[in-house]
C-alpha cells in the first residue's frame, strides 16, 4: 500500500519538481536558465523558488553583474534528501511490486 | 488551472524529471577553451625555448616558460572569473575538472619553478614530471566527461613522461610541444566544435 502522506506536497507540483530536477544534477543554476527550462514566468518562478527556499530545499544567492541583478539557485542537503525520498515514493507508486518485494 | 499548484500523475512526474535532467546535459558540453589556451601558451614556450637556444643564449632558454606560464595563469583566471560571473549553469563535472586542474597546475608550478630553484631536482627532471602531471589531469578529465580520445591522450602524456626520462634533454621540449598539439589542442578544438553544434 502506498502511504500518500509520504508524498511531499511541496514537490508535488510540476514547476517545483522541474526546478528540483534541474538543481539535483548540477552545482548551481541561474534564474534565467530555470525560467527557460521550465517555461515559467518571472513572477511565477519567483514564488516557487521562495517556497522551496523557505522549506530549506534550495539556497538562493543574489548579486549584481555589470549592474544587472543575477540570481543563482543551489539545492541544499535537505532538498537533496527530500528529492530522493520523493523519487522513491514515486517509484513505489509506479512499480508497486518493488515495494512488496522489499518487505 | 492554478499555475502555482499544478498537480500531475506519477508518470508525468517521471517525465518532468527526465526532461529537466536532459536539459542540463545539453547545456554542459565543455567548449574546451582551457585546453586550447594552455595548448597555445605551452607550444609558444616550447618554440621560443628553441629560438633562444638557436640564437645563442641557451642559459636563458627557461625565460619563455617563466613568461608564458604565469601569463597563462593570469589569462586563465580572468577568463574563468568572467565566465563564472555570466554562466547560467555550473555542473559537478565542471567543478571537479576545475579542481583537479588547480591541483595539477599548482604541482606543475612547484615542480617547474620552486623545486629546481631549491636544487632538490635537476632541470632535466622537469619535463618528465610535467608530462606525468598533465597525464593525471587529462586522465581524470577523460573519465569525468567520458571521452575515450582524451583517455588515450592521457596515456600519451605518460608515454612522453617515461620517454623523456631516457631521451637527451635537448629534445624534451620538442616532444612536449608535439604531445601538446595532440593531447591539448586537438581535443580542445574538437570540444569547441561539438559545443558549437549544441
Amino acid at each position: 500500500m502506498i502511504n500518500f502522506k509520504e508524498i511531499d506536497p511541496l514537490l508535488h507540483s510540476r514547476i517545483r519538481l522541474a526546478i528540483m530536477s534541474l538543481l539535483i544534477s548540477v552545482e548551481e543554476v541561474d534564474f534565467n536558465f530555470i525560467k527557460e527550462s521550465t517555461g515559467a514566468t518571472d513572477g511565477n518562478l519567483s514564488t516557487h523558488l521562495q517556497k522551496l527556499n523557505k522549506a530549506g530545499y534550495i539556497e538562493i544567492k543574489k548579486y549584481f553583474v555589470d549592474n544587472k541583478p543575477k540570481t543563482i539557485c543551489k539545492i541544499s542537503d535537505n532538498g537533496r534528501k527530500a528529492f530522493g525520498k520523493y523519487v522513491k515514493v514515486l517509484e513505489n507508486v509506479i512499480y508497486p511490486k518493488n515495494e512488496e518485494k522489499g518487505k | 488551472m492554478n499555475t502555482n499548484e499544478q498537480k500531475i500523475s506519477a508518470n508525468e512526474q517521471l517525465l518532468v524529471i527526465r526532461e529537466m535532467i536532459e536539459k542540463t546535459k545539453k547545456n554542459t558540453v565543455d567548449n574546451g577553451w582551457p585546453l586550447i589556451m594552455w595548448g597555445w601558451f605551452i607550444l609558444a614556450s616550447c618554440i621560443f625555448h628553441y629560438i633562444i637556444i638557436f640564437f645563442g643564449s641557451p642559459p636563458l632558454s627557461w625565460l619563455p616558460w617563466a613568461i608564458f606560464m604565469p601569463a597563462g595563469g593570469i589569462v586563465h583566471f580572468i577568463i574563468e572569473f568572467k565566465t563564472h560571473k555570466t554562466q547560467k549553469i555550473l555542473t559537478y563535472a565542471e567543478k571537479s575538472i576545475g579542481w583537479i586542474w588547480i591541483g595539477c597546475g599548482s604541482a606543475m608550478f612547484i615542480i617547474g619553478f620552486i623545486a629546481p630553484a631549491s636544487g632538490i631536482i635537476g632541470w632535466q627532471a622537469i619535463t618528465p614530471l610535467m608530462a606525468l602531471l598533465a597525464g593525471i589531469g587529462t586522465l581524470v578529465t577523460s573519465k569525468i566527461i567520458e571521452w575515450k580520445f582524451l583517455f588515450y591522450c592521457s596515456m600519451l602524456w605518460w608515454v612522453a613522461g617515461i620517454a623523456t626520462m631516457f631521451i637527451n634533454p635537448f629534445y624534451h621540449n620538442m616532444i612536449f610541444g608535439g604531445v601538446v598539439i595532440i593531447a591539448y589542442l586537438i581535443p580542445g578544438y574538437t570540444l569547441r566544435k561539438e559545443y558549437k553544434k549544441v
